[in-house]
Parts: structure tokens; sequence; C-alpha cells
């Protein structure tokens, strides 16, 4: 698989009265064509403002600081607006969590899902709606030739969702970064969405970027996974190596902390003491050294990334001991 | 309903007590459109019908989609507002009737807390105020008493004294939800609602207010009520759990019961639906439920949930099924189970 996009030493702050918020503080990570990445963490973690920085879409008060963002060679970091533009919705498109605020709450649905397939492909009109329904039905939104002349409050948060996905895909992106797509809807329309999502890109061969807290999420829908933390990358592996073997005391710490369903119950669950750090004033070294129950004086410089295995990386001075360790073993 | 005798006092051995709360038959309308006279044009049954009982110590869980009535439920359960029909047992004395003087003395035994600690704490009021404001309502304490009560509730919930002088806002969602927790047993309550207490919580600190609620509920002997949208916790903390599907309760039954041999096949919809925190275990992608909640306004005859059922026959558009038992302590509303 070639590389689609690569992000390097990606930093972005806000900056607030009470000082610079460091919210990505150095973030480096690639997609292959056809990837199903996934980036999970707490809130506040850096997630969405990585996202957003890939496009530049950055609220005013935010600045990306430093780091390129490089899709097939092409850096958008440093692209002119103009030329910025036709990347996005194009060869990159995005969804968020409330469809409601990316939907124009006063044009049908049709209307806007007809004027980006116009915008991508030199459709007639009539040629337009034709295509415009024929996506609703793929999306599976029941009756679609009535559907498309309703307005977006006429649709459930499911509905909107189908919407958002239809729109994104209609443009045949190269990539698809989604933001907690599912977290607002229930567990049966999530299910639902994820299933079309995944599909859909397989058959187009579009990668995805998907964002969400929940690990189940991710075990069920992406191949690799990225775990961020305190506006840092604290591991990044295959689902499978992260979910039998995770190597940051962090990870382990979140996958603890989820209630098992093979377990009966009143088996106490095992949380994560303490809260995430304040990103005004991020700490110098490893910033889950408040939390972790087994930093030591050495976690208040931050370690390097260390691969335990090919593709497998973590930022804990645990993985560099264990690495050294078994390097002297070799010799 | 008929089949109501079958919900009674079936605790398992707990057999013979009094429930702590019983709810029977409990109906919850809005009016959603008046017309120009003022005459009543559509009814949104958010809840309808709707009977369970709650033993003392016991925890019972209630789930189901995004405007199922579980909140609504809950609501009524603590009279936060007058229930159209139907009756609110705690201790066998009906509050469905009573009035705000006459429920008084109920109101500092059940109490609650909410899913979002942003909006449900006054932002104008430091910690100390906040907790002291039911002992106040509730008396019993003395103004140095009430400082010396605050600070062992805020330590009790892991917080420590000198947070007393500070405001919602200087707190992170975990803690606020732990202040919640403090005023809510400030006044020495018997029953609390926790209405979605750890939704809006990231997944480490989850953990942590749960403990916390099953700490105090040891301690205390409280009785919960747990609304939840998240399946495998509820299953955690659950003792029995209510499955609810616009506005009707379709199954009941003991959690592992429930989550090992689903009888309703929204139930069964639902469990498929989790995604499973493992990758090698691939969820049943044939079991996904297809179509979304038919609207609520529309009132139709027969099952609710027959839109959305695979096993959907004749009989379920014509006739409403009711909660029948089809195992010691497990209830379903199907035709599948006669
Ligand atoms: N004050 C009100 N006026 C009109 N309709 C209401 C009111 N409160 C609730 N409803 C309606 O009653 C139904 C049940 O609402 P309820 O809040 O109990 O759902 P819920 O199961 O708690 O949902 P969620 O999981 O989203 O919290 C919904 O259709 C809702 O829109
Ligand atoms: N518009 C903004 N102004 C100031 N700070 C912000 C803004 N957006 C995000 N942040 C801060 O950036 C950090 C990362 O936020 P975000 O990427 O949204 O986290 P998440 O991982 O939950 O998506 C947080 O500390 C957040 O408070
Ligand atoms: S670097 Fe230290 S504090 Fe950070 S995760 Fe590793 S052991 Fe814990
Ligand atoms: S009564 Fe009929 S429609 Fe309703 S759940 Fe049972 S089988 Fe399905
Ligand atoms: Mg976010
Ligand atoms: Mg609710």
């Amino acid at each position: 698989m070639t590389e689609l996009l690569s992000v390097d030493q990606l930093r972005t702050s806000f900056f607030t009265r009470d000082g610079e918020v460091q919210a990505v503080r150095g973030v480096s990570f690639s997609i292959k064509e056809g990837e199903l990445i996934g980036i999970v963490g707490e809130s506040g973690s850096g997630k969405s403002v990585t996202a957003k920085s890939l496009l530049r879409l950055i609220p005013p008060s935010g600045q990306i600081v430093g780091g390129q963002s490089k899709l097939r060679g092409v850096d958008l970091l440093s692209l002119p607006e103009e030329k910025l533009r036709k990347v996005r919705g194009h060869q990159v498109a995005m969804i968020f969590q409330d469809p409601m605020t990316s939907l124009n709450p006063v044009l049908t649905v049709g209307a806007q899902l007809t004027e980006v397939l116009r915008r991508h492909q030199k459709l007639s009109r009539r040629h337009a709606r034709q295509e415009a329904i024929e996506w609703l039905r793929q999306v599976g939104i029941p009756s679609p030739e009535i559907r498309i002349d309703q307005y977006p409050h006429e649709f459930s948060g499911g509905m909107r969702q189908r919407v958002m996905i239809a729109m994104a895909l209609s443009c045949k992106p190269d990539l698809l970064v989604a933001d907690e797509p599912t977290t607002a809807l229930d567990v049966t329309i999530q299910a639902q969405i994820l299933a079309l999502l995944t599909n859909l890109c397989k058959t187009t061969g579009t990668s995805v970027l998907l964002i969400t807290h929940d690990l189940g999420v991710v075990a069920q829908v992406c191949s690799r996974v990225i775990v961020m933390y305190g506006g840092l990358i604290m591991e990044e592996g295959t689902v499978e190596d992260i979910f039998s073997a995770p190597q940051h005391p962090y990870t382990k710490g979140l996958l603890r902390s989820i209630p098992r369903m093979r377990e009966g119950r009143r088996e106490r669950l095992v949380p994560i003491e303490g809260s995430p750090p304040n990103l005004l004033n991020p700490p110098s070294g490893c910033p889950f050294m408040e939390r972790c129950p087994q930093a030591s004086s050495e976690c208040l410089i931050l370690p390097p990334y260390v691969e335990s295995k090919p593709g497998h990386r973590s930022l804990c001075w645990l993985t560099v001991a264990r690495k050294s360790e078994r390097q002297e073993g070799l010799q | 309903m008929s089949d109501n005798s079958l919900l009674e006092g079936r605790g398992q051995a707990r057999t013979g007590k009094t429930p702590l709360l019983e709810v029977r038959r409990l109906a919850k309308h809005f009016t959603i459109e008046k017309s120009l006279f003022g005459r009543t044009t559509k009814v949104l049954k958010a809840v309808d019908d709707v009977s369970f009982h709650i033993h003392r110590g016991e925890t019972f869980g209630l789930v189901g989609e995004s405007g199922c009535g579980k909140s609504t439920t809950g609501r009524s359960v603590i009279r936060l507002f007058d229930i159209t029909s139907g009756e609110i047992c705690y201790e066998g004395i009906d509050l469905a009737g009573m009035n705000e003087r006459q429920l008084k003395p109920y109101r500092q035994k059940m109490q609650a807390i909410f899913q979002d600690p942003y909006s449900s704490l006054n932002p104008g009021m430091n910690v100390m105020e906040l907790i002291s404001e039911p002992l106040e309502i509730y008396g019993g304490y003395s103004r140095s008493n009430r400082r010396d009560r605050v600070i062992e509730l805020l330590e009790r919930v892991g917080l420590k004294r000198e947070h007393a002088d500070r405001y919602p806002h200087e707190f992170s969602g975990g803690q606020r939800q732990r202040i919640s927790i403090a005023r809510s047993i400030a006044s020495g309550p018997e029953f609390v609602l926790c209405d979605e207490p750890i939704s809006a919580l990231d997944v480490s600190v989850q953990a942590q207010v749960v403990n916390m609620l099953e700490d105090l509920q040891q301690e205390l002997g409280l009785t919960y009520l747990f609304i939840a949208h998240d399946l495998s916790m509820v299953r955690h903390i659950s003792n029995r759990i209510g499955v609810m599907y616009m506005g009707k309760l379709v199954e009941v039954s003991f959690s592992e019961e429930l989550y090992t041999h689903p009888a309703h096949p929204y139930t069964e919809a639902l469990l498929a639906a989790i995604p499973i925190p493992d990758p090698k275990v691939l969820m049943p992608t044939d079991r996904l439920l297809q179509g979304e909640l038919p609207s609520p306004i529309d009132a139709a005859i027969g099952c609710k949930f027959r839109s959305r059922c695979p096993y959907a026959s004749r009989r379920c558009g014509e006739e409403e099924p009711v909660l029948k038992r089809i195992a010691p302590g497990h209830y379903a509303a199907c035709h599948l189970h006669e």
C-alpha cells in the first residue's frame, strides 16, 4: 500500500486570555491508501484539533505553530487558501459529531447534496438530482425520492449523519476524516452507520481517519490505532497489537477500565486515578506521569518513541528499557 | 396490562419483603400541540403503562434508545412532575397524588444525580454552598455542624477540604460528578436516581465514579435506579435490568440472564449492536437492527417494535403483547413467548 497522508511534527496551539493552550504538541503519523485508522484518547487529548489541523480548519484563536501534513507529497499546511479549498471536500472530506451544525438548516437535503455533486462533477441539474437520490438510497434512507425535498430538521440524528456520509463520499475523496461520527447516536444506529461507512470505503478505496473515544468502535472498525494523551501520541500499532499486547501504561489503563462483557457483575472496575493534564502548562516530561502507577523520576524527561516490534511504537521509558534489555540479550 | 401481579415482590431470595419502590402502571403523557381553542391535539405517550419494583439495597438498571422514556420514568418516580396515571409506592405508600407539602419527607429520602455535571450544578455557588444546600433544606444541622458535614462528604467522594471554596467551573467533569454525588447523599437518602451519571465522562474516569457509587451503596445501604446508554456499564452495576422501547417496558430480568438469554427481539438487537472491545471477536452484523425508531406521536396498534422486528407476524400488527413471565424473575412482552 502506498502512503496517502503523512503528518510530521504537527503542533497546534490556542492563544487564550490565560495563555497558550498547547493542544497538539508534535504529532507524526501516516495513512496508507485504503486504510482505516483510528485515533482514541480521552476528551481534551487533542484528537479533534489534530484532525482539524490537517485541513487548516482551526478556529481563529488557534494556530498551527509547526509541522507538515503532506497529501501525496503536497504539504497542505503551506498550500495557498484557494488551492486548499479544492482539496477540502474533493480529495479530503470531513464529517463531525453533530451533523446539524454541518448541514444548512434553511436548504433542503437535496439542494445541499446536489450542490456538492455539481461542484465536483459537471452534472446537469436533473442528473445531479438523480445521482443525489441514488446516494440517499446507498446510505440507507428509505423513500429517497420523497426525503430529498425535506429539510434537515425533518431528519433524525442518524439520518442526518447518513446524509453527511453521502455528501462526504459523493465526491469520492481519497481520505475521509470522521470525528466522533457516531458518538451522539444510539448503539443500534451507530452499528448501522459504522457498517455503512466501512462498506462504502472498502468499495470506493477511500482511506478513513476515525476519531473516537470508544475502544469498542476502534476494535471493530479499524486496522491500526493511534492512542493520544496530553497532545501527544502515546502508542501506535495494529488493533491486534494494541488490544493484545499494549505497551504503554496509559493504553493498558484504558483497556482495563472498560467493563468486560464476559465478566460477571460486581467485579470491581479498575479506573485510572486522577485526571488529564492541563495543556495550558503541559508537563515537560511524560504527560501521563501524574496518573501513571509506574512513574519514576526518569519520567520527568520526555521519553523517545521506541518500536517494540515493527509498526508498534510507544512513548514510555519502560519500552525504552525493555528494548535495551532485549538488545543486550541478543549480544 | 393485565399481568401486573407477576411483577410484584419477586426479587431473588428477597421474596416476601415489600420492595422499597413499586411502580404500577405508570403513564406520563406530554401534550405537544394545542389547537387555537386550547384543546389538546397531539399527545406523546413518553411512558405508557410501566410497572416494576426495586428492592432495598438493589440496583435496577433501565436501558433503551434515546427518547424511549427512561428519564421520564426516573423523573416520575422521584415526582419531579405530576404523572398522568399509575402508582408510585414508596414503602407501600403511594406518592402519585401527593402535593409538595406531603412529598417533603420523601424528597429527603429520594435524591438524584444527572448526566451533565456542567449544567446540573449552579455555577454561581461554591462547593460548600452546593453541598450544604440540601442540609439546610432538610435540616438537622447547625451552621458549624454543616461545615463539618460538608467536609466529611467531600472527603468521602475523594475531594479535598480545600475544594470547598471553589466553583464548579474549576473542576473536571469527573470531579463535578463527585460534587453532584456528595450533594445527593448529603440529606441521607435511601434511594438515588442515577440518570446517565457517567455518560459525559471519559472511560477511565467512568470507572472511578462507578466504583464510588458501588462503595456508597454498600456503606449506606442505598437503592439505585440506574439509567444509562452504555450497556456494558449497566450490566456491571445492576442486579436487575429493564429494557424500554417507545414508552413501554419490553423485558425485565436479572442482569446476567438478560445478557446471556435475551428473550425480546429488541433486547437481542440492542446487545448485538454493542461494539466489542476486542478485534478478534467480530460483531454479528446479520443481527443489526434495520431502520430507526418510528415517530412516538403516531399511536399504532399492535407491537411497537414490529416495524423493525425480524420476527414480526400478522398477530404483531393486531395485538399488543403484554409483559409475561417466561422464567423465574424474567419477563418479556413479545408474542414469541407465549
Ligand atoms: N417536557 C416534555 N415535553 C414534551 N415531550 C417530552 C418532554 N420530556 C420528554 N418528552 C418526550 O418524551 C419521550 C421520552 O423522553 P425521555 O427524556 O424520557 O427519554 P430518554 O429515554 O431518557 O432518552 P435519552 O436516552 O435521550 O435521555 C421523548 O420522545 C421526548 O421527546
Ligand atoms: N477553540 C479552542 N480554544 C481554546 N482551546 C481549545 C479550542 N479547541 C480545543 N481547545 C483545547 O485543545 C485541547 C485539545 O482539544 P480537542 O482536540 O478538542 O480534544 P479531543 O481529543 O477531545 O478531540 C483541549 O485542551 C481543548 O480545551
Ligand atoms: S514514561 Fe514514565 S510516567 Fe510515562 S507512561 Fe512511561 S513509566 Fe509512566
Ligand atoms: S411481538 Fe411480534 S413484532 Fe413484537 S417483538 Fe415480538 S415478534 Fe417482534
Ligand atoms: Mg473531540
Ligand atoms: Mg434521558
